[in-house]
């Protein structure tokens, strides 16, 4: 009863900061006496600890606020199932083996969902520092090629395109070094963003290239001025075929999952002002999603 | 035997079968460090010294009187080498040469040693720990130079071998395993014996782009020296990555038997054995040397079980291809070698390409010959080959992440192979003729014998199981003779010496290496570990860490059993 009456009150006065709205949410699913009674219409969220600036066991990730305005639109209790591994794993060792129904932030596009419509779209984006007085516009440009070290996650774009202008290998041990030499063969390892966006405030990389969302709030923190140019979405490989920067990013659910898919949908259309502002208090680039509907997103239903 | 030619060991008579009982070790000593111990002691004019894994410490005895440490070496090193190493923390031994002690360290770093009091004399930085690059190998001697190779090529170390001056530690040069000829030091007439093995341009020609920079190919196995044709001979490693989609082609020379000069380091024969590799088949096993009758003529050979589970011969005046046979018919992944081409024929069922899921496939990543030193009976004409058997299975994974990063990867479950049985054994031992690709016999092992064989004059052969037994096999038929438990599993080769007109058989034991990983840390995920956690669940059960030497002789005699009368004390006194 709470919950709706504050929800009811929010709608009157309008968006309200997200702290404010998780304070109150929070506390009403968190009980463990609470959870019983929760559970049987409880929107169950698959969730990594570890995962910022997305999620983290704190809530502070802005896909954990989300899910929270989202849940809270829905007039359903939430609760986040946290999986013990990193957050790759969550459609494949969580949501598909049901112990939660939810993944927050996967590409629109993920061949193994059911994708709610994109309610964000941004790119990959270049980062360095402002007093460097470089230029860096897109993969073409020439202060690009006269760097030599670059912080980057392996198995993204950013990886084939740096293979694109033959600085991949001579960059190999570096980046391995962003994770202390640990990724072993069949290993995922968690490349930490803040560590990245670091080492370029730090000057021990010319240049980090990484997914907007990722680095933002990291670029946003930094005491250094920082430089973010979004990447434009048109590169190729060496075979010709399209490296895509820009993705739209969706809520995901089991494929047979249709009605909750609806509910999504519809919870993230009425909430689009709240989620909005979290993504935009992060300081990503937001790209217009009417763009998506020209990206033929075979997978909507 | 580092620092010497690698005809296999061949000592004396002292032991002869008939003569095996049991018998308490004459005398014994902890090293103090945990992690595998692999190579052997090294014993040089009546003193032996003993090395350990990380922190590489060296240790002095003088066989008089082994109940005392005559010297002592325990270098400082940058404590960021224990997380760079790919694998365990182990060293492979050490070399000597006018009386200088040769070692490697784990930092990367190359120290030469008075053999008399253990100290530095110069040292040298072969691998930059920060670039990910290690060292693990032996040092070898040739001439006037000491040999080193290189490990990393998980994290992108492109494969050398180096040669300094033993007097000085002057570098005098380098030769890679990848990229432009003159960086791989191809002498002119490369191949030109063999030209089909490939010859100039393909340290670049067979990768993609500059892949060649990051592709591996390093060297941490074992040296062999023919002084009368003034040759070295090793094998470089697997190529980089380890996901094989991301170097397209025949990624040359890793993977590949070397035949340098030993004065200029030129390669005048390279030939590859696993072109593409897919399975993580390390090409640095050992480089065995005999001289036998081929064709009715006596012929300078070169016998090199490798992880890929062929057993080569060649010629190692030029290259020539003798003969490539299975280490156990059991091998897949390939149906034969093309003797006329020198290329496997590959069987696409048992490929581990990150398209194709396969099972049951021999040898598993392992390798059906690892690092160990295996031994030869110049009189029998017989190799004796310490044997893994084990298979696996292979499914590659790709997982999206989100904004088009992904994850590729491979689960690997490895078992025992075919021939295991009910028991599911591990390993085997066997008796192979070089020169009509027979084996003479034949012996399952429950456990691997992952560290290698000695053979001695009086037609015995010894070697160390992992779950830690050490064993002696009548070698002309494979008869279990004598076995003794050691203190932990066995990863190193045995030696045998003759001091004071005693015969002496001495071992490392303390399990460890890629076969050991689940025990030393504590993994339970059976595919951990590439699949050696559910390979060798059993073996804790077993064996568990240890580290030190064990020397046996015949009844047991030793230094100390003539000194019974005495008060025993085996001290220096301070007045001497």
């Amino acid at each position: 009863m709470i919950v709706k009456t504050f929800i009811t009150m929010t709608r009157l006065v309008g968006p309200v900061t997200v702290c404010v709205l998780a304070a109150c949410i929070v506390p009403a699913v968190a009980t463990a006496g609470d959870q019983k009674s929760a559970a049987a219409n409880s929107v169950r969220i698959c969730a990594a600890r570890n995962d910022l600036p997305y999620s983290d066991a704190d809530r502070h990730g802005f896909e954990n606020r989300i899910a929270e305005v989202v849940a809270a639109e829905m007039r359903r209790p939430m609760e986040f199932v946290w999986t013990e591994e990193d957050a790759i794993y969550l459609v494949r060792d969580y949501l598909d083996q049901k112990l939660c129904d939810v993944v927050m932030g996967l590409d629109t596009a993920d061949p193994r969902v059911l994708a709610t419509k994109p309610y964000y779209r941004s790119g990959y984006v270049f980062i360095y520092r402002q007093d460097r007085g470089l230029n860096v516009q897109d993969w073409n440009s020439l202060d690009l090629r006269k760097l030599h070290r670059f912080a980057i996650i392996p198995g993204t774009p950013a990886e084939t395109m740096l293979k694109v202008i033959g600085k991949f290998a001579e960059n190999f041990h570096y980046m391995h070094s962003l994770v202390d030499f640990k990724s072993r063969r069949n290993q995922y390892i968690r490349f930490d963003p803040e560590r990245l966006v670091r080492e370029v405030v730090d000057g021990k990389a010319d240049i980090a290239i990484l997914w907007g969302p990722l680095a933002a709030r990291y670029v946003k923190q930094s005491t250094v001025p920082l430089q973010m140019v979004l990447i434009p979405d048109q590169n190729v490989r060496s075979d010709g075929e399209k490296v895509a920067h820009h993705y739209d990013q969706s809520f995901g659910v089991r494929k047979d999952d249709v009605t909750l898919l609806q509910q999504l949908d519809q919870a993230l259309e009425s909430a689009a002002p709240e989620v909005t502002a979290i993504l935009s208090a992060e300081g990503m680039p937001l790209l217009p999603l009417e763009t998506a509907a020209n990206t033929a997103q075979a997978e909507d239903p | 035997m580092q620092g010497l030619s690698l005809y296999a060991l061949q000592q004396n008579d002292g032991y002869k079968r008939g003569q095996c009982r049991s018998a308490p070790a004459p005398w014994s000593f902890s090293t103090g460090v945990l992690h595998g111990h692999e190579g052997s002691p090294l014993v040089v004019n009546g003193i032996m010294y003993i090395h350990t894994p990380f922190p590489n410490n060296t240790f002095a005895f003088d066989l008089e009187r082994p109940g005392e440490i005559l010297w002592e070496h325990k270098p400082k090193q940058d404590p960021a080498a224990r997380a760079v190493a790919c694998c365990d923390v182990v060293n492979r031994g050490l070399a000597y040469a006018d009386g200088k002690i040769f070692k490697t360290l784990l930092d990367g770093h190359l120290v030469a040693l008075d053999a008399k009091t253990g100290k530095e004399i110069w040292k040298m930085e072969n691998s930059d720990i920060k670039v990910g690059s290690t060292l693990t190998i032996a040092p070898f001697v040739v001439k006037d130079k000491v040999l080193v190779g290189s490990s990393g090529a998980e994290l992108g170390v492109r494969g050398y071998v180096t040669a300094y001056d033993i007097d000085t530690g002057e570098m005098e040069w380098r030769w890679y395993a990848t990229g432009p000829d003159k960086e791989m030091g191809l002498a002119p007439d490369f191949n030109d014996k063999n030209p089909h093995y490939g010859q100039k341009g393909l340290g670049l020609k067979t990768w993609e782009g500059d892949a060649w920079k990051i592709g591996g190919g390093t060297n941490w196995g074992w040296y062999a020296y023919d002084p009368k044709l003034n040759m070295f001979y090793y094998g470089s490693g697997n190529p980089a990555p380890w996901n094989e989609t991301m170097r397209p082609g025949d990624n040359k020379w890793t993977m590949t038997i070397w035949g340098r000069d030993a004065d200029t380091g030129l390669a005048k024969f390279g030939y590859q054995k696993t072109p593409h590799d897919e399975w993580d088949y390390a090409g640095v096993n050992v480089m065995m040397l005999s001289d036998q009758e081929v064709n009715g003529k006596t012929t300078p050979l070169l016998t090199h079980p490798d992880r890929n589970g062929i057993i080569y011969t060649l010629n190692r005046e030029t290259g020539d291809l003798v003969s490539a046979n299975k280490i156990d018919d059991t091998v897949n992944w390939a149906k034969k070698v093309d003797l006329k081409t020198g290329l496997p024929i590959r069987d696409p069922e048992y490929s581990t390409r990150m398209d194709h899921r396969a099972k049951n496939i021999c040898p598993s990543a392992m390798g059906y010959h690892n690092q160990g030193i295996d031994s030869y009976d110049p009189e029998k004409k017989l190799f004796f080959l310490g044997v893994n058997h084990i298979c696996m299975d292979w499914e590659p994974f790709m997982l999206p992440y989100r904004a088009g990063q992904f994850f590729v990867g491979a689960t690997l479950w490895m078992y025992p192979g075919p021939k295991g049985g009910s028991k599911g054994d591990l390993g085997q031992v066997k008796a192979y003729n070089a020169v009509t690709g027979e084996f003479a016999w034949e012996k399952m092992e429950p456990f691997s014998v992952w560290g290698g064989t000695l053979a001695t004059k009086g037609d015995l052969v010894f070697y160390g199981t992992l779950d830690g037994f050490i064993k002696a096999r009548d070698s002309r038929s494979g008869k279990l003779l004598w076995q003794f438990k050691l203190p932990s599993g066995v990863i190193g080769h045995p030696i045998t010496y003759k001091h004071d007109g005693i015969q002496y058989v001495a071992i490392y034991y303390g399990v460890g290496g890629w076969p050991g990983v689940g025990l030393v840390f504590d993994l339970k995920d059976p595919t951990a570990g590439l699949g050696a956690v559910g390979a060798f669940a059993d073996l804790q059960k077993h064996t568990q860490m240890g580290g030190g030497v064990m020397v046996f002789s015949l009844g047991g005699e030793g230094p100390y059993t003539k000194m019974a009368d005495n008060d025993g004390a085996d001290r220096t006194v301070a007045s001497d």
